[in-house]
């Protein structure tokens, strides 16, 4: 049987052979970026009430922020099926639609939820992916960034990173004209704001520890600058440096256990790295120049910072067991600050200054290749999504500074809108734990 | 064994017998003596009497002993040539025993001998049977393998002829071509050319259709698949098929994608360049960045 098999493979390979001697070899070797056609149907609900989340929009709004995706309109679907039997292949297909989302949500006996969906592919007519995920009313936003994540992970091969959190810094004026600084974090979208800290002081840098449990910042409350560590579910707080004259630039080492810092206890601006177990400080840098924003790579073996010791603000690198050489990385523009790695290694996001506009650039660190990403006249701050797919940075124009995301390949810019004021600093989050 | 205690009892009753005779004799003979002392009493003149009796008894002793000793000698003898007799007829006896055994194990040497004959002749009778199948097998072998051979033969001068006749024909179709050709070759030529200008014309609307679905957004660089591609007669994609796959599915997948997304594909009209041509196709996704 097996034998009879290999020889049927055999033949009709030999036939192919035989049936495109005269056959014609073409090779597509451009084509095009496009955003990929997909419709996600609105999730079937079967309670009599108001659906509690619009799963199929925030889905929606997911993929078409990411720029990879075209999502149809709720008023042009053919049809709006919640069942795989009853999707009509023909029609999607008609509208060239390539990918369909159809789902249910329902509402357990506890009073909880459950979201069931499906990703098809129309031209297959089979199901890509499906998926029951358990959810709670509070947790219904980020089941529906879940399932987009999925969605972005069969279709691009990534894993999307829209049930990921920011955290940023806010400055509101009062009417008394005092000003109040807040640490908060919100869901990668900017939906469901919580502030973790409010002080009239500056607050600056936040920092995520890569399990996503803390972060680290800069506050001022003190009247002087100190670093502290704050766990986001208990706000418990830990002050790990206030030393005399700068505290500043927190970065979490991938492994967690330290913490990369600027001070400059010692009389010059210089990086450290701290032992958070010991708070015991290893000092990086022995410069006369400006050394500060330390960024670590995600094998933990270098740190990124910026440095004026060639005359200008510019990024180098320098091993964190090595000799205390730094290595230049940039040469391209008068100004280049506030480094960030990729997680996979390849890639370096800073701003790059030119004649008192600041842009968001971003340095292969392969080929050397650099790229402006930006075009506004201030922007800051850039922070790699955590699938290395977007930036996030802030932009400030004649409204005000807002935070805003970038395609690495500079070809999708979008506007996060998040609440009035002005928002400085967003760090995105790592991947919450896959479940 | 038997013989010796045969003889040590027939000796004993004869010896028992002899001392009974012997003892008969002796009281027969105290008896005698005192007759005559009777007969002394009643005479007159005894010692004289006595004189003469003992002379007599005497004599009459010898006599009697005589005839004793004969009597003995003959019983002896008697005795011997009996014991004799007896022992001829024991040895007599046990030769016809030897000689009657001995004609025993002769019987039974040869019924066995007999036997063994009998076995050698059924199993030679076996065997001969058996020969005489194996025989007739051969046989039927031989005559099968000549059938075979025969038929073989007449197949073999069929399909050579088959064959002269096709190369015959073949020959003769060439040389027919070959003329048409040689009369058609100028117009064949300018049609090929035209021929090749078609297909090239379509083949790069056809890659532009296809590279026009072919969406490469998010894909990582510096991946190949290739497809095997059906086309129904006006252009319509019947069937897709990845011949090498690029690794990832998900390329895999746009390539497929972007094929049927751009059916119908555009096709000459000409059915003739269609088939040739157009009807299967490989088309190579590698797209640079």
């Amino acid at each position: 049987m097996k034998l009879r098999n290999t020889r049927m493979i055999i033949f009709s390979c030999a036939l192919f052979i035989l049936n495109n001697a005269n056959a014609l070899d073409i090779t597509i070797e451009q084509g095009v970026e496009n955003p990929i056609p997909v419709a996600i149907v609105p999730f079937g609900w079967s309670q009599a009430s108001m659906v509690p989340e619009d799963l199929s929009e925030i889905i929606s709004g997911d993929l078409v922020r990411s720029a990879r995706f075209a999502a149809m309109d709720f008023k042009d679907l053919p049809q709006q099926p919640s069942e795989f039997q009853d999707v009509n292949f023909k029609d999607w297909r008609l509208l060239g639609m390539e990918n369909l989302v159809i789902g249910q949500l329902r509402e357990t006996s506890t009073g909880d939820y459950e979201v069931e969906f499906r990703l098809i592919d129309v031209y297959k007519e089979k199901q890509i992916a499906g998926f029951k995920l358990p959810s709670t009313k509070a947790q219904l936003r980020t089941t529906a960034h879940e399932i987009s994540d999925i969605i972005y992970e069969k279709l691009i091969g990534v894993r999307g990173a829209f049930a990921t959190r920011i955290a940023y810094i806010t400055v509101n004026k009062q009417r008394d004209g005092k000003k109040v600084y807040t640490l908060q974090i919100a869901d990668a979208d900017g939906h469901s704001p919580q502030i973790l800290l409010e002080s009239p002081e500056p607050l600056l840098s936040p920092s995520w520890s890569p399990d996503g449990k803390k972060l680290a910042y800069v506050s001022f409350e003190s009247k002087n600058s100190a670093i502290f560590v704050q766990d986001i579910k208990t706000g418990k707080r830990d002050k790990v440096a206030a030393n005399k004259g700068i505290n500043s630039a927190p970065a979490w080492s991938p492994d967690g256990s330290r913490l990369a810092m600027t001070l400059s206890k010692d009389g010059n601006t210089e990086i450290y790295i701290m032992h958070l177990a010991s708070k015991s400080l290893q000092r990086i840098t022995r410069n006369k120049a400006i050394d500060t924003e330390p960024n670590w790579s995600s094998d933990g073996k270098k740190l990124a910072f910026t440095s004026d010791r060639g005359g200008s603000a510019q990024i180098y690198e320098i091993n964190v067991f090595g000799d205390g050489k730094a290595k230049r990385l940039t040469f391209d523009g008068t100004y280049n600050a506030r480094p960030r790695y990729s997680s996979d290694g390849n890639f370096l996001t800073m701003v790059t200054g030119e004649k008192g506009v600041y842009r968001i650039a971003i340095l292969d660190l392969r080929s050397g290749y650099f790229d402006i990403l930006t075009r506004a006249r201030l922007d800051e701050s850039p922070s790699f999504a955590p699938n290395d797919h977007m930036i996030i940075y802030t932009t400030t124009g004649a409204r005000g500074t807002a935070l805003a995301a970038v395609s690495v390949d500079g070809q999708v810019h979008q506007r996060l809108v998040l609440q009035d004021g002005e928002v400085r600093e967003p760090a995105w989050g790592p991947f919450l734990p896959r479940r | 064994m038997r013989s010796g205690w045969f003889t040590t009892l027939s000796s004993t009753v004869l010896s028992l017998v002899l001392h009974l005779v012997v003892g008969v004799l002796l009281i027969f003979s105290f008896e005698f003596t005192p007759q005559p002392k009777t007969q002394i009493r009643k005479d007159v003149n005894v010692v004289q009497a006595v004189a003469v009796d003992r002379k007599q008894v005497e004599l009459e002793l010898a006599r009697i002993r005589k005839i004793e000793e004969d009597k003995h000698k003959k019983e002896k003898k008697r005795l011997d040539d009996l014991e004799k007799k007896a022992k001829n007829l024991e040895n007599k006896r046990k030769a016809e025993e030897k000689k009657l055994a001995e004609a025993k194990k002769k019987k039974e040497h040869e019924q066995k001998k007999r036997k063994e004959e009998q076995a050698r002749v059924t199993k030679l009778e076996k065997e001969k049977i058996e020969l005489e199948k194996k025989r007739q097998l051969e046989e039927k072998k031989i005559k099968e393998a000549e059938q075979k051979a025969e038929k073989l033969k007449a197949e073999e001068k069929i399909r050579k002829q088959k064959i002269a006749a096709e190369k015959e024909e073949t020959e003769r179709k060439r040389r027919e071509k070959e003329l048409a050709d040689a009369i058609n070759a100028e117009e064949t030529a300018e049609q090929a050319s035209k021929d090749q200008i078609l297909i090239n014309r379509i083949a790069a609307s056809m890659r532009l259709s296809i590279n026009n679905k072919f969406n490469k957004i998010g894909l990582p660089e510096g991946l190949e698949c290739v497809l095997r591609v059906r086309l129904a007669p006006g252009g319509e994609v019947i069937n897709v098929h990845i011949a090498q796959s690029s690794g990832s599915d998900i390329f895999d997948n746009r390539a497929e994608k972007a094929t049927w997304k751009a059916s119908p594909l555009p096709v000459p009209d000409d059915l003739r360049i269609f088939e040739r041509y157009f009807r299967d196709n490989t088309i190579t996704f590698n797209p640079t960045n």
